[in-house]
């Protein structure tokens, strides 16, 4: 699903935040990555869903080099990514349902469709009585899960979830963390980044350790740390 | 992609930014309102044209000396010229008994003694273009038997040149404004595009397409040039009215004299052509703001 060949990421000013970076995952496998901050953890979502290119070294998504794809395929290469962000990054204007059918309206979906995949999307993550209400009216856990209905929606093959806890406590961030594994039983292939190792600790996923754009460790799915 | 959710987004955005979107509705309909004017000008002086046209008709002043004989081949000269649709003759009687009809001229002929008036024909030509009217004169002065020639139309022409200048300078005008109401539109889209740079970025990563973001920008620029286009219709109406109201009142003059007939149908079509030239105008600026602000 996912490869990682030799990758370098070097920014503007010269901050190396991937180096020499080599990593397989396989469809339908939940891998969470670790480290401390800026450690290269976002630099490698933001690589993966294509909103930057690596200054050497190839990443494949679904057998397709993202380097290589032209900008008018770029849109429809991340449609079949659902990205979740620690900061929510939701339209404050819009609904909760609105912001979920966005995805929707992107990919194309008639409106009738829309209406039934979003109460279905909101049912999952258990804010089906929200759908109406705007996001400043919900909590921290709420918001990330109304992210995470809008990541899922369109049942892309693959989620990235850049630190989905970071803003939350452990009781929220964990039932964020248990509907991110639910995820995973549907077949998608799930990337998760973050720094609390209590979660690592207790979710039991494949983990890799990252530390100044190298990757210093892995740990296997069922290992205790 | 759902052009009823574009339009949902591009009203979105009126309701969102209502500042802006009012400072460019003024802009846009104050531009129009200006090419409006022009229009309204223009369909004046083009009913103007032809209602003096109508009147034109050249008159030669004939010599004492050229006799019956001499009348007779003069006539038959005029009215064997391709441009002539009639010819009249007013002989030196005639014209007295018609000028002695004004007590003060009269009075004046009187103090002459005899009759000082110059026999004449009066023709009235096909075309009553000022070329060709000009043309006509000219090669009438230098007939025979024919004193002087002239069509009064100097003071015409000078009414008609002096329109022709206050509709370029309107024009002028309009055009400026025109503009100015696009590269408004245009930086006013820029901010909405800096203001919804974190949408926009959202909207990329869910896999929106640059149409799919542009879509409601451009419809945004649409609705605004087509209200303004509409306000500005409603304007120029009101201010016609105003104007022809007190023209009438002060100056005895009927400037609906001056519009085509079917004054209603008039305005429809003029505000039909206002519409889509705001719209087009406002699609033009939303072009040229997303292409520079929306690229990847």
């Amino acid at each position: 699903m996912l490869q990682f060949h030799h990758v370098y990421m070097t920014y503007q000013n010269e901050f190396k935040a991937l180096r020499d970076i080599n990593l397989e995952i396989p469809r339908g496998e939940f891998v969470m990555i670790t480290g401390p901050s800026g450690a290269g953890k976002s630099t490698l979502i933001k690589l993966i869903c294509r909103e930057m290119l690596p200054t050497k070294g190839q990443v494949i998504v679904d057998d397709h080099n993202v380097a290589k794809l032209k900008p008018r395929q770029i849109p429809f290469f991340r449609r079949r990514i659902g990205v979740v962000f620690q900061d929510f990054r939701l339209l404050y204007d819009r609904t909760v349902a609105e912001n979920v059918a966005l995805a929707l309206y992107v990919t194309g979906y008639a409106g009738r469709t829309i209406n039934r995949e979003v109460n279905q999307a909101l049912k999952k993550v258990g804010l089906e009585k929200k759908g109406k209400l705007k996001p400043w009216h919900l909590s921290g856990g709420e918001m990330q899960r109304v992210v995470l209905a809008r990541a899922m929606v369109h049942d892309p093959p693959l989620l990235l979830a850049d630190e989905p806890t970071g803003n939350l406590d452990f009781a929220t961030g964990w039932e964020v963390m248990r509907l991110l594994r639910q995820v995973t039983e549907t077949g998608t292939t799930v990337v998760c980044t973050t720094h609390n190792l209590n979660f690592i600790q207790k979710m039991r996923k494949r983990t890799l350790f990252i530390d100044k754009g190298i990757i210093r460790g892995e740990k296997k799915a069922g290992q205790v740390l | 992609m759902s052009l009823g959710f574009l339009i949902k987004e591009a009203f979105r955005s009126l309701h969102r930014s209502k500042r802006l979107n009012l400072v460019s509705l003024g802009a846009m309909s104050m531009s129009l309102m200006a090419l409006g004017l022009v229009f309204v000008l223009t369909a004046g002086i083009f009913n103007l044209t032809r209602f003096i046209e109508e009147k034109v008709e050249v008159v030669a002043f004939l010599n004492d000396q050229a006799g019956a004989a001499g009348l007779e081949k003069f006539l038959a000269t005029i009215r064997e010229h391709p441009q002539v649709d009639g010819v009249e003759h007013i002989s030196k009687e005639k014209a007295l008994k018609e000028f002695s009809g004004d007590p003060a001229i009269r009075e004046f002929l009187d103090a002459l003694g005899g009759n000082p008036l110059p026999a004449s024909a009066r023709i009235r030509l096909r075309e009553k273009t000022p070329v060709n009217v000009q043309r006509f004169t000219t090669w009438l002065k230098n007939l025979p038997g024919v004193e002087d020639a002239s069509y009064g139309g100097g003071d015409a022409d000078r009414l008609l040149k002096a329109l022709q200048f206050i509709r370029l300078a309107v024009l002028a005008l309009a055009v400026s404004l025109v503009m100015a109401a696009v590269i408004i539109i245009a930086n006013i889209i820029s901010l909405m595009v800096y203001a919804r740079q974190e949408e926009i970025r959202i909207m990329r990563i869910i896999g929106a397409t640059n149409w799919f973001i542009r879509g409601p920008l451009l419809i945004w620029g649409i609705i605004q040039g087509a209200a303004g286009g509409l306000a500005a219709a409603g304007l120029l109406a009101a201010l016609w009215q105003v104007v022809a109201f007190y023209s009438l009142r002060e100056l005895a003059i009927d400037l609906h004299a001056f519009l085509p007939s079917g004054a209603l149908k008039y305005f429809l079509v003029g505000t039909a052509g206002l519409i889509l030239t705001g719209s087009i105008l406002g699609l033009a600026g939303s072009l040229v703001s997303v292409g520079r602000e929306l690229q990847e």
